[in-house]
């Protein structure tokens, strides 16, 4: 959807491609807060965030 | 008490929750430029107003550019127009109308207006009475649902889904290529999960488009995708397919997360409240005022962002040109100049419907009266085939010490769960 609001608030993690506006993830570690990937995870309207416990992140749309 | 100053609107973790201090504070200072971010906050309704109005001096191309959104190079100077467009494709969803101004908004507006007609909004409707039925017959039985995953995502989707033409026999496709509409699916991945199964996405979305445009071309349906497959660049070329992919899943985005938290907000508030319930299921005919009491209340979109082209005043303050401008809906629609006693929820709000949930002016959601007659719907359906509707008590607590689960965002405005009882 690329309402922006992931790459607000992990910005080391996620990024908006400006081609086609879908965030897409920088590092798939995480590399923000866990507090801040949470927020961007439960922040994404288009619900395209991925968390597991291992920390490895997923993203599309 | 609080600091209100000290508080950042965009980070604060405790506005989700509970928003509504923070936006009396706002309405002291209708038009005021935050200290964390430097975004100047316009609460006001009549400046809100004036903003959208304005689409000469207020640009949309940074709609989703964030507090802290940056150009390539220092906006300087009392008109940055040329800079706006010598940098405009740099920024995300340059290429998506939210994003447009005049010229280039005004053809693709007209274009999605001119095939959303009145006569395929009432077709759109027969299906969603339809839709309502056949997903209810899956919930109903339960007794209980978590409604945004199990109802107001699957409705939303196909219903947007039927407007634009897709055939009924594509939908469940279609909600698998997403991840949506299964109750297990609440976003969250289990632990050694292959990611790829469990996360939910719109990008297939765009594969799904692209053949759909192709074969519209081939064939045409007269449905909506076919007006998309078939409009022509300025130059008189037909685009490639994937520039129709990227407005039908626009379309999609813009509509789809949006209806789902209005629908949730609808229902918190007719599960929280038994006597408001009954009168709505006794009165029918308020539900339409009830939808826009909602809208202004608890409207999905928090705010939009604007810049400043050129250096102008709102409200006395002096706005420089390159201004990053937040129009705050959910504030402007508890402005008391407007409505009388804003913080209360007034089923019958003689005014109710000029809130600002869907904007206003050149950008005002094209998908109002879709969204509209989705609640409008979503509660006839609900009214007809259950007795009571009622929060669980067990995951949303007891009435006097509810417990909600609200998007932890700047933008957006809504419940990330709904766990709902029935009646039969």
């Amino acid at each position: 959807m690329g309402s922006g609001q992931c790459a607000f608030y992990a910005p080391n993690t996620f990024a908006l491609e400006e081609e086609t506006a879908i965030a897409i993830v920088l590092d798939p570690q995480g590399a923000d807060p866990e507090e801040a990937i949470l927020n961007a995870f439960r922040g994404c309207p288009s619900r395209a965030i991925s968390i597991s416990d291992d920390a490895s992140l997923g993203t599309g749309g | 008490m609080t600091d209100f100053e000290a508080l950042d609107y965009f980070t604060d973790p405790s506005l989700p929750a509970d928003p509504f201090e923070y936006y009396d504070f706002l309405l002291e200072r209708p038009v005021w430029r935050e200290p964390h971010h430097g975004v100047l906050m316009v609460s006001g309704y009549d400046e809100a107003l004036a903003v959208y109005r304005d689409a000469e001096t207020f640009s949309s191309c940074n709609f989703v550019g964030g507090p802290d959104m940056k150009f390539p190079v220092e906006l300087e100077g009392n008109d940055i127009s040329d800079i706006i467009e010598q940098y405009r494709d740099d920024l995300p969803q340059s290429d998506q109308l939210p994003s447009f101004d005049p010229p280039r908004h005004t053809a693709q507006r007209a274009l999605i207006m001119g095939l959303i007609t009145p006569k395929r909004l009432r077709a759109n409707e027969a299906f969603m009475w339809r839709l309502a039925d056949r997903q209810l017959d899956q919930v109903l039985p339960k007794g209980e649902c978590e409604f945004i995953a199990d109802f107001a995502q699957p409705y939303t989707l196909l219903i947007i889904a039927d407007l634009l033409g897709v055939p009924e026999a594509d939908h469940e496709a279609l909600l698998g290529k997403t991840g949506l509409g299964r109750a297990s699916n609440l976003g969250m991945g289990e632990p050694g999960q292959d990611l790829a199964a469990s996360h939910h996405s719109l990008d297939p979305l765009y594969q799904y488009f692209v053949n759909a445009i192709e074969d519209r071309r081939r064939e045409p349906r007269g449905d909506v995708l076919t007006g998309i497959a078939n409009a022509k660049s300025p130059d008189g070329t037909l685009p490639d397919p994937l520039e129709g992919a990227r407005i039908a899943s626009n379309l999609f985005a813009a509509g789809q997360e949006t209806t789902v938290r209005l629908l949730g907000a609808a229902l918190q508030r007719i599960a929280d409240e038994p006597e408001l319930q009954g009168l709505l299921r006794d009165k029918r005919d308020h539900i339409p005022n009830f939808v826009e009491e909602t809208l202004r209340a608890e409207g999905p979109i928090k705010g939009d962002f604007r810049l400043a082209r050129r250096s102008t005043q709102l409200g006395g303050v002096d706005v420089p040109a390159g201004t990053n401008v937040m129009v705050l809906n959910g504030v402007a629609n508890r402005d008391p100049r407007r409505f009388e006693r804003p913080a209360e929820f007034r089923i019958d709000r003689a005014n109710a419907r000029q809130h600002l949930a869907f904007g206003h002016g050149i950008h005002t959601c094209p998908g109002a009266p879709l969204a509209r007659s989705e609640v409008r719907v979503c509660l006839e359906r609900l009214f007809d085939r259950t007795s009571k509707i009622e929060l669980s008590e067990t995951h949303h607590g007891p009435p006097s010490a509810r417990r909600y689960d609200y998007m932890p965002t700047y933008m957006f405005r809504g419940l990330i769960r709904l766990q709902l009882t029935f009646g039969a």
